[in-house]
């Protein structure tokens, strides 16, 4: 669970994205800051020394003294702000305050201010920051020579407000922004990704021998070098597999002469051997050799069906049809060993999807293991019904006890000794139902004797 | 039985312990037998003598079986030829009979059977089987259209002539009902599946003491044995 998060593309994808957007983001918000703050005072400041200059136009000198000429409506407009404190003085060249406020900012030290020269410059009155304009305001017709100095002052509350909301005005767009791409990330990494999950889904509901390449059709251009290494491993595993049962196939093959002729030998002396224990002898060969021949015979089998796997085609065929057929060609067989042969259709049509030569070979070793192990009667039964046909192999001998009918489709495993048997007949059959998406089942038969092999196909 | 006396025949086998089980066996049946034990080896025999069959391997040295098989043809040469092979797909199987085969038993085989196949490939060259069949004490001549049980004629209606026909045809074999259906509705009309079942329970009323009998396979339709 962990190392899966770790390893999720659009964790990694949305983390490197928010850490690349987060120092930007910083640097964002201190450019709007500083940039907003720069801006705001200036206009504040405009303003600061607007009222400045009025100020200044009411400073008159009469009879050698300066005077202030402030109507109250004046004044008030000079005091009175909702958010801010505004204060004003008059300072005139003696260093007296003729009006206004005596505790104000002192003027910054390093430049001196020059008579007609206006600055506006930062400074602490009471605690507080404040911006205060300055102008030095020249006279004539006073005693004293020199200017006036006049200075309005404010406090800095709603230029920071104006700051504060100007910089979120910015930022909060900004941070939209962010979180959209986040999202849209997430999403479409999902969107992309979707190829990728229809491939697994396409890739898990694969049978296990199914070693066919996966398509590339449809899949993102990413992929493929991906895709391409595993189609080349498939490839070279189904090489691998092939030559494998080709391997058996041709041991098998070769094994063939060598048997026929321990066989045919042994069955050519035994027509003229005289002696008792040489006949026994011989006849053991001979019984001996059909077995294996047997053996080798289901052996090829099963290599063909391994064979079959990658290039099996499934056409729609007459599952009546074909159970009919083998059962005729089982018939004359059966009835020489004194056991009764019957088929019998039962429900509707009984149309499946097969290979017809694998299904006959399936439905032969059914038959020959009934016959092997079974009674005196075989009855066939195909079943046609909506949800697919079944295929029935009954017959009325010992039957398998219930705990032993799952070993029974084991390579090798046989039940009795003597039967002859190669303990592959069920084997193959499963292989093949396999093959056909079909179920394999053995039951009792009715009334608790004999047994019924079912072969359920899904629907064609 | 058919007459083996005198019957020459080539096998092409080049297993020693299985070329020499066969020949032994092929003697004692009655025959006469030559043994090639490569495709080269056996081309000189078969110019060399005029065999009544050849018993014919497919992996053989110096010169492929298929190709021995197709020089024969190719030169005209009519005897019947059976494959003992170890190949056994159908692919095999349709190119060996491609190549002029008659008959093809796959290894290992079972020597009686080697030998009826042998025996039935050889009454068919020379022309016999078709028109007389002998199953038990039954006789047939579909040239004449005659039945016979031992010495006594036997009397049965046409219809009941064609279905006998069809299961001696098929001895050995399953026939169905709507195989026989089929065949009487081409030269009658309309011949049900009851009707055929009619039949079939009247030749086996007139088949009694022949020693042979019409099984009835549920679902499958009707084989002709030879009782015990």
């Amino acid at each position: 669970m962990n190392r899966e998060k770790r390893q999720s593309l659009r964790r990694q994808l949305i983390v490197r994205m928010l850490a690349m957007m987060l120092p930007l983001f910083i640097l964002l918000w201190a450019i709007a800051y500083f940039s907003s703050q720069y801006f705001i005072n200036a206009a504040f400041d405009r303003s600061l020394m607007r009222r400045t200059f009025a100020l200044a136009d009411r400073v008159e000198v009469l009879h050698g003294r300066i005077q202030v000429d402030l109507p109250v409506a004046a004044r008030e407009l000079l005091v009175f702000d909702q958010e801010d404190l505004l204060f004003h003085s008059i300072t005139s060249p003696d260093g007296r305050v003729v009006e206004g406020e005596r505790d104000m900012p002192r003027l910054p030290a390093r430049k001196p201010i020059r008579p007609g020269q206006l600055i506006v410059y930062d400074g602490v009155k009471d605690g507080a920051k404040v911006r205060v304009a300055a102008f030095a305001l020249s006279l004539k017709g006073t005693s004293a020579s020199g200017a006036a100095l006049v200075q309005v002052g404010e406090t800095l509350t709603r230029r920071s407000v104006l700051a504060g909301r100007a910089t979120l005005a910015i930022v909060i767009p900004m941070l939209l922004m962010t979180l959209t791409a986040a999202v849209a990330i997430a999403f479409g990494v999902g969107r992309g990704l979707e190829p990728v999950s229809r491939l697994r889904d396409r890739l898990s509901a694969r049978q296990a021998f199914d070693l066919s390449p996966v398509p590339l059709e449809g899949t993102p251009a990413e992929l493929r070098p991906f895709l391409d290494e595993i189609n080349s491993l498939l490839q070279r595993l189904s090489e691998a597999v092939e030559a494998q049962s080709r391997f058996v196939a041709d041991a098998a093959h070769q094994l063939r002469t060598p048997i026929a002729g321990i066989r045919t030998q042994a069955e050519a002396a035994l027509a003229s051997a005289r002696h008792e224990d040489a006949q026994h002898a011989l006849a053991r060969i001979a019984r001996s050799t059909q077995t294996m021949g047997d053996l080798v015979q289901k052996l090829l089998i099963l290599a063909r069906v391994d064979a079959a796997e990658n290039t099996l085609r499934l056409i729609r065929l007459d599952g009546a049809a074909v159970m009919r057929a083998v059962a005729r060609e089982w018939a004359p067989q059966a009835l020489a060993k004194g056991v009764e042969m019957g088929f019998e259709m039962k429900g509707g049509e009984a149309w499946l999807r097969g290979d017809a030569q694998l299904l006959r070979e399936m439905l032969a070793n059914l038959i020959d293991n009934a016959l092997r192990y079974g009674g005196t009667r075989i009855a066939l039964t195909v079943c046609g019904s909506e949800q697919g046909v079944t295929w029935l192999v009954a017959d009325n001998g010992p039957g398998i006890p219930e705990p032993q009918r799952a070993a029974v489709f084991a390579p090798f495993h046989r039940l009795s000794a003597g039967v002859g048997g190669a303990g592959l007949g069920l084997t193959i059959v499963q292989r093949i139902a396999h093959l056909h998406g079909a179920a394999v089942s053995l039951e009792a038969g009715k009334g608790g004797t004999g047994l019924v092999a079912s072969v359920k196909f899904p629907p064609a | 039985m058919c007459q083996t006396f005198g019957m020459k025949i080539l096998l092409v086998e080049d297993d020693p312990t299985l070329g020499e089980a066969v020949m032994l066996a092929a003697r004692q049946a009655g025959f006469a037998v030559d043994w090639s034990q490569d495709g080269v080896q056996a081309e000189n025999a078969l110019a060399g003598y005029a065999y009544d069959a050849m018993l014919l391997d497919l992996g053989l040295p110096r010169r492929e079986g298929l190709q021995v098989l197709r020089n024969l043809r190719k030169r005209g040469a009519t005897l019947p030829v059976m494959i003992l092979t170890a190949r056994d797909t159908v692919e095999d199987r349709v190119r060996g009979l491609d190549a002029g085969a008659d008959d093809y038993l796959l290894k290992p085989f079972a020597l009686d059977e080697l030998l009826a196949r042998l025996r039935a490939l050889l009454r068919r060259a020379h022309g016999v089987a078709d028109t007389q069949i002998r199953i038990g004490r039954l006789n047939f001549d579909s040239v004449k259209r005659q039945a016979s049980m031992g010495e006594a004629p036997l009397v049965l209606s046409a219809r009941e002539m064609e279905v006998l026909e069809i299961l001696l045809h098929h001895a050995g074999r399953v026939t169905a009902k709507e195989a026989i259906a089929d065949r009487l509705t081409g030269w009658d009309d309309g011949v049900g599946e009851n009707a055929v079942e009619v039949y079939i329970h009247r030749l086996r009323r007139k088949l009694e003491g022949s020693g042979v009998a019409i099984r009835t396979l549920r679902g499958l339709g009707y084989l002709l044995e030879t009782e015990r």
